[in-house]
């Protein structure tokens, strides 16, 4: 095999290797993206670059597949904006930023907060006289309490509609955050 | 004594100010018109010299499509007969551009200012 056979292989080799890391993404993505590195090799070749030293300077091909491939799950969790694959990017990126991370904690926080409210709403609908927002002179608190004669329960029925609002909050908050956080990451790279 | 500066640690700290610096540079790239990858990276690394690593300039125009300030659309090449996919900064990346340049130049003047008032290591000695 001659040095120009070889060098050829392994711009081929190479390109299949991208195809292989990238064989979760849509079709159409996935050929975008190798048409793409087609001709950025075909470029460097015929301005005089060898075939190998072009794929060399490209780096491993499984390392770039990966790079590609979260580049595009950042990208569509951005455009779509959907709520899973918001959450699903963020927590791919959390190893490598410090703002996914807290965003992320953030995020818990946020729906722990929405959700105790919920399940002390429906705790309400099952035992009414001892769930809900108390306050005596020493205790103030959402929840369950043993002698409902010792506190002010302040809310009543109004916890329902606060449930409704703190997980709409809670979503749109998030939601927010999220889209906020993965522009950021998106462009410091 | 002058101890010299580590080439790995040199190099290291060079490619985070050059990371911080692509995406201002990139932007400023394809205000006056759009370019397609391969032109963005040699005019990177020729003109502003930020060093950015061949293979990491397709996904950063991916992460930048995706966040905004980038657009991108094949086009069929008369020269050589090739299609290439061009990048064109759109309005909201524009304005990023903007920002980041004021904000680069300012941060410039303050650290001349500060670097011309404590001098060099040469100047003390």
């Amino acid at each position: 095999m001659t040095n120009s056979a070889d060098n050829s292989t392994a711009a081929t080799v190479w390109l299949r290797e991208v195809r292989h890391g990238l064989a979760s993404l849509p079709g159409s993505v996935r050929d975008d993206i190798l048409a793409e590195l087609d001709s950025h090799i075909a470029e460097r070749v015929e301005a005089g670059t060898a075939p190998q030293d072009v794929v060399a300077a490209l780096g491993p091909a499984d390392a770039y597949a990966r790079a590609m491939y979260d580049a595009h799950r950042l990208e569509t969790a951005i455009t779509t904006r959907r709520y899973g694959d918001m959450l699903d990017a963020l927590i791919r990126t959390a190893a490598g930023h410090g703002l996914a991370v807290l965003a992320g904690a953030a995020i818990l926080v946020l729906w722990a907060a929405a959700c105790l409210v919920a399940s002390v709403a429906a705790f309400k609908i099952a035992d009414p006289l001892h769930a809900g927002l108390w306050r005596s002179e020493t205790e103030f608190f959402i929840g369950l309490i043993d002698d409902p004669s010792t506190a002010d329960e302040l809310l009543g029925v109004w916890i329902f509609p606060l449930t409704l609002f703190a997980l709409a909050l809670a979503f749109l908050a998030t939601r927010a955050l999220a889209i906020w956080t993965l522009r950021r990451i998106a462009r410091r790279g | 004594m002058n101890k010299k500066a580590d080439p790995r640690r040199e190099a290291n700290r060079r490619a985070q100010w050059n990371k911080g610096l692509a995406e201002m540079a990139l932007l400023c790239l394809l205000r006056p018109a759009p370019l397609y990858g391969l032109e963005i990276l040699d005019r990177l690394n020729g003109e502003a010299g930020l060093g950015v690593a061949e293979g990491s300039i397709y996904p950063l125009l991916h992460r930048l499509q995706g966040a905004g300030p980038v657009a991108a659309q094949w086009r069929a090449e008369t020269e050589n007969g090739r299609p290439r996919k061009y990048y064109a900064i759109t309005p909201a990346g524009r304005a990023t551009a903007t920002a980041m340049v004021a904000e680069w130049q300012q941060t410039r003047a303050r650290l001349d200012a500060l670097i011309e008032e404590t001098g060099d290591d040469k100047q003390r000695r």
